[in-house]
Formats: C-alpha cells, sequence, structure tokens
C-alpha cells in the first residue's frame, strides 16, 4: 500500500512508516504535524487503486517533523586552467526531516463520498 | 615567541590534499603534487556530475516508463501526451517507480490514458 504526494513541485511514493526529506518548511519545529493534500495516486487495500485529475480530493497525508536538518555537505568547486581562477564554496541544502504518520484515506467531505469505498474503516 | 618553521605549515597544508587522494591509483595517493591535481579534478567532476546525473536519470526513467508501456501496447510518446490532455501530472521519477515496482498501478494508469 502506498500514496503518491506532491510537495512543492517534487513528487513523493510513500507508506506508513516512511521517512523522508523535503525541502524546508521554515515554520516547523521538532513534534510540529503537517498535512499533505495534493494526493496524486492511492493504492490501498481497503479503498483499492484511486488515480486523481489531478488530485484526488478530500483525503490527506498527515507527517511528524523529527528534525529541522541540513544535507550533507557539497563542495563546489570551479577551476579554470591557465586563467589562475579557482572557487570553493561549501553548500548544505536546508531541509525538513518527515515521519508519515498517517494515510487518512477515507474521504471526509461529502462531495466526495462516492459508493467506492462503503466501509468507512479508516485503512490505519 | 618561539618560532615556528615553515616546513611544518607546508606538512599540514599537503597531508589535508594526501588525505582526500585515499585510494586513488598509483603515486596520486602518496605525492602532494599529483595528489592535489587529482583532488582538484575530482572536485570539478563532482560539480559537472551532479548536473549530468540528473539528466541521466531522466533518461533512464524515460527507457522504464517506455519498456512499461510498452507491455500494454502503447509507445512512451503516445502515453506521456495522453497523461498530458487527461491532467494527470505525474513525473517521470514516478512513473518509471511504478512501471518497474508496482506493475498493477501502473497498469491501471495506462488503462486510464488509453480510455483518454
Amino acid at each position: 500500500m502506498f500514496v503518491v504526494f506532491e510537495f512543492k513541485d517534487k513528487q513523493y511514493k510513500v507508506s506508513e512508516g516512511d521517512i523522508l526529506k523535503i525541502p524546508r518548511v521554515e515554520k516547523l519545529k521538532k513534534d510540529d504535524d503537517i498535512n499533505f493534500e495534493k494526493i496524486l495516486f492511492i493504492n490501498s487495500d481497503s479503498t483499492g487503486l484511486r488515480i486523481g485529475t489531478p488530485y484526488v480530493n478530500g483525503v490527506s497525508i498527515k507527517a511528524k517533523v523529527i528534525e529541522q536538518i541540513r544535507d550533507k555537505k557539497i563542495i563546489v568547486f570551479k577551476k579554470k586552467r591557465r586563467h589562475n581562477y579557482r572557487r570553493k564554496i561549501g553548500h548544505r541544502q536546508d531541509l525538513t526531516l518527515i515521519k508519515i504518520k498517517s494515510l487518512n484515506l477515507s474521504s471526509n467531505k461529502k462531495t466526495t463520498t462516492k459508493s467506492e469505498n462503503k466501509d468507512i474503516v479508516d485503512p490505519i | 615567541m618561539s618560532r615556528v618553521k615553515a616546513g611544518t605549515i607546508t606538512r599540514t597544508r599537503h597531508k589535508k590534499v594526501v588525505r582526500k587522494a585515499k585510494g586513488y591509483y598509483g603515486r596520486r595517493k602518496n605525492t602532494f603534487k599529483a595528489a592535489n591535481q587529482a583532488v582538484e579534478k575530482a572536485a570539478q567532476y563532482a560539480y559537472r556530475d551532479r548536473k549530468v546525473k540528473k539528466r541521466q536519470f531522466r533518461s533512464l526513467w524515460i527507457q522504464r516508463i517506455n519498456a512499461g508501456c510498452r507491455l500494454h501496447g502503447i509507445k512512451y510518446s503516445i502515453f506521456i501526451n495522453g497523461l498530458k490532455k487527461i491532467n494527470l501530472t505525474f513525473n517521470r521519477k514516478v512513473l518509471a517507480d511504478l512501471a518497474a515496482r508496482e506493475p498493477d498501478s501502473f497498469k491501471e494508469i495506462v488503462a486510464k490514458v488509453k480510455a483518454g
């Protein structure tokens, strides 16, 4: 079972309990919750396959912030030979480390409750 | 104050570079001059190849998607065009992942594209 969602123009395929690095969200602190609502695709045992056009309405993913981190350092080194030109710059990308807590796949909103998911059992 | 001879400084500076050349071939791992050149060149390649990596992965994903599509009797180009037409915004990374690891899910997407 997995879900594909979009965040800041990047797409992630996740299942519950996954840990992933996303671009830094400044205002969040440790243990804060973050919701993702741009769900592109759901493959779930209870509700089956759902393809969003482009997004599936009324479902969300809840994740917890583990830590605000910086990625491994990258050394940017530029050199032009015979011109005495060397530049060395270190770079660390700001990221947020999150853990996927729950996938709320049963639609809460009236408009999206279709016949396709009769059982309202939350898959998680 | 006591005097620090130049050799000490030089040795520390050289050591720093030679350490980075650990595991290199031949003289490059032992002597400063060869090691320094090798380390600089490596850093230049690393900078360039971080960009090349993005292209190579994209082309790999396209190959995977194409292989997946052709299993269901549709070409890559037709498939991507179809995706756009019905307003699906999957990127190639995800599609390739689905094509390789989740054939059932991928099949559904292809079916949806075919249905138009």
